[in-house]
């Protein structure tokens, strides 16, 4: 994201001493992944482990299944670290999305076999957690950011982009939610996308601690 | 540019589009920067905030290392998984001549030989005789496309009739190479025959354009789709040469598997399992359309090098006294020069066989059939390119050779030499010695 520091390892932006950002927001491990060097694929792991493990539990509320994704997450980044192209995207989005791929395939696996998402209470909450004063090193700044743009964000605006971001339906799944044509889902869902950017790069430029 | 374009970037990016939605196949969220932008922006907005509204937990170690487990033990089984299996069910005398070159002599015991051998007469489309052949007449070399596939067809029998106890004594395999080559590992012998086989087998198919049975509702051979054609929602299309190299100037899109869709026209393609080119039809709704990628999304191949020396196998079955060689890469001989095979048996004695070059044959399509006395010669194809990425020689071409009575053969050679002798040694094509 222009003008942010995104999720690229925010520590690495302040302390940077040595010009070896890449190495800390994953673009040089996922070159020597490319490369079969399993060692570098280890490192991934203890690097961002922690929060790809998080993410998958935070969706899908189920150790074991959680467990599951972020092997095979890991497996999937090995077999195709080679398709990773810095200039489309940073690294740490890359390895996200294959894990949202994943736990998506759990949630419309689950929700065909029942229908827990009716019930929008299930969803994850959209909110940034209390680390109780244990701070997020690596993505303080993110966190920071995605905190107060969440605070600023409409709750119209807040409402759809939780729907779209940890529903695992389809657009066509929110439209009947929200009894509107699929083309106005579409059009929700992308302005919200539009303001919650806005948000969040302006956070990034004044709202850093 | 349209405000649903945007949209459709967003939910594509969000993988929120329901299935069946137009947008899942359209190439422009793909190439145009805009969308590209777009598509990137909203990745990295919903990884910040899933990113930050997950309670943090330390990741289990167990995954880690079972992660490692597996990794560690990718590799090794990917280099076993030799891929010639879906070959045999192609067609039937390449079947039959691939079970011949990889029986394992050690453990021939160990394979079942009804699962090699009838898959090479299982061909579905094609029935071949199966009458029994003489194996030790000489025959008669003809050739043009009618002849040779009348060639092919005797082939396909002789192999096919070589029963499994013929078959369970076991092939010899002997790998021939322009003068000074390094003999090739086994695998790579493996890979290589089937390789020529299949070379050898896209020629016949071309020979059998226009088959009856082809259910395709338009045959092409080279070319691209014209502008307006209207396809019949069940309509199949076949192309024998589909332009897989021109794929991003089509304007296609490419799976991981070598399949391409054709958004424009609503059309997926996929490679022919019997080996005929590429067969295009309509996208059905269980398509899974995101699988395919635009041409920027994916990095140019790594295309082998050029392949332009000569080289062959001798594939000797002691069961039937029967070699087949096959030779690719043979180059026309020079003007004045005409070319031969010699082989020594294993009493020593050695046999020296003229053979036609295909280039020079095809100036004579309609010429009288020349006798020869021992040596079969079946030319299977020549001067076209066949498969990914493989060049070929100025008039290049596959030879097919069989020698019945062959004796152990110990070595093997094609030479070239010139019709008015000079006094100057032969030209070795390629030889090869046990």
């Amino acid at each position: 994201m222009k003008g942010s520091n995104g999720v690229r390892g925010d520590k690495v932006q302040r302390f940077d001493p040595d010009g070896q950002k890449d190495v800390w927001d994953g673009t040089w491990l996922l070159g020597r992944v490319a490369r079969r060097d399993t060692e570098a694929l280890a490192q991934l792991y203890r690097m961002w482990g922690d929060r790809l493990y998080s993410m998958a539990l935070h969706w899908i509320s189920d150790e074991g299944a959680a467990k599951e994704v972020l092997q095979d997450c890991f497996l999937k980044i090995w077999r195709k670290a080679s398709e990773f192209k810095p200039a489309k995207s940073q690294a740490f989005t890359w390895c996200v999305m294959i894990l949202r791929g994943l736990c998506l395939d759990v949630l419309r696996r689950r929700r065909r076999r029942s229908a827990v998402w009716e019930d929008s209470e299930k969803m994850p909450a959209m909110e940034v957690p209390d680390r109780n004063g244990v701070e997020d090193l690596f993505f303080r700044e993110t966190v920071a950011r995605v905190r107060k743009a969440l605070d600023d964000l409409e709750p119209r605006d807040a409402e759809v982009i939780r729907v779209a971001l940890f529903d695992p339906g389809t657009l066509e799944d929110h439209a009947e939610r929200w009894q509107v044509p699929v083309g106005t889902a579409k059009v929700r869902v992308h302005r919200a996308m539009v303001k919650l950017r806005e948000l969040l790069k302006k956070g990034g430029k004044h709202g850093q601690d | 540019m349209a405000r649903t374009e945007l949209d459709d970037a967003t939910a594509r990016a969000l993988d929120i589009l329901p299935t069946g939605d137009d947008a899942h196949g359209d190439p422009r969220l793909l190439r145009d920067e805009r969308m590209a932008k777009v598509a990137r922006d909203v990745g990295e907005c919903a990884a910040e905030v899933w990113l930050a509204t997950s309670p943090v937990r330390a990741a289990p170690a167990d995954v880690l290392a079972s992660v490692m487990k597996k990794v560690e033990a990718e590799a090794p089984l990917a280099q076993k998984n030799v891929r010639f299996f879906p070959w045999l069910a192609a067609s039937g005398w390449v079947a039959a001549a691939i079970a011949v070159a990889l029986w394992p002599r050690e453990s021939a015991s160990l394979v079942a030989p009804e699962v090699t051998v009838p898959v090479a007469g299982d061909r579905p489309t094609k029935a071949f005789p199966r009458e029994p052949v003489e194996l030790d007449q000489p025959r008669v070399g003809g050739q043009g496309p009618r002849r040779r596939r009348e060639e092919l067809q005797r082939m396909q029998s002789r192999l096919a009739a070589m029963d499994d106890q013929a078959l369970s004594v076991g092939p010899r395999v002997l790998a021939l190479g322009v003068p000074g080559h390094i003999n090739p590992t086994v695998s790579a012998t493996r890979q290589r025959v089937l390789e020529i086989l299949k070379s050898a087998l896209l020629s016949t198919m071309e020979a059998e354009s226009g088959a009856p049975d082809d259910p395709a509702w338009l045959v092409i051979e080279r070319g691209w789709l014209p502008e307006g054609l209207v396809i019949p929602s069940d309509g199949v299309i076949r192309h024998r040469h589909f332009p897989e190299s021109q794929w991003r100037e089509l304007a296609l899109m490419r799976s991981d598997d070598g399949a391409y869709y054709d958004a424009s026209r609503e059309m997926v393609w996929v490679e022919d399992p019997e080996g005929r080119g590429y067969i295009g039809r309509r996208v059905v709704e269980e398509d899974d359309l995101s699988v395919f990628r635009a041409g920027d999304e994916v990095e140019e191949e790594l295309l082998p090098p050029m392949r332009i020396e000569p080289e062959g196998y001798l594939i000797e079955n002691p069961g039937t006294n029967l070699a087949e060689v096959v030779i690719d890469q043979v180059p026309p001989p020079e003007p004045g020069s005409e070319q031969f095979v010699v082989w020594t048996d294993g009493s020593g004695a050695e046999s020296m066989m003229k053979v036609d070059h295909p280039a020079v044959i095809d100036d004579q399509e309609d010429a009288a059939f020349v006798p020869v006395e021992s040596v079969q010669e079946q030319v299977i194809e020549h001067g076209r390119g066949h498969g990914r990425g493989r060049g070929r020689g100025q008039g290049a071409a596959t030879m097919v050779i069989s020698i019945p009575n062959s004796g152990g053969v110990v070595a093997f050679k094609l030479i070239e030499r010139p019709v008015q002798a000079n006094g100057g040694p032969d030209k070795v094509i390629v030889a090869g010695a046990r």
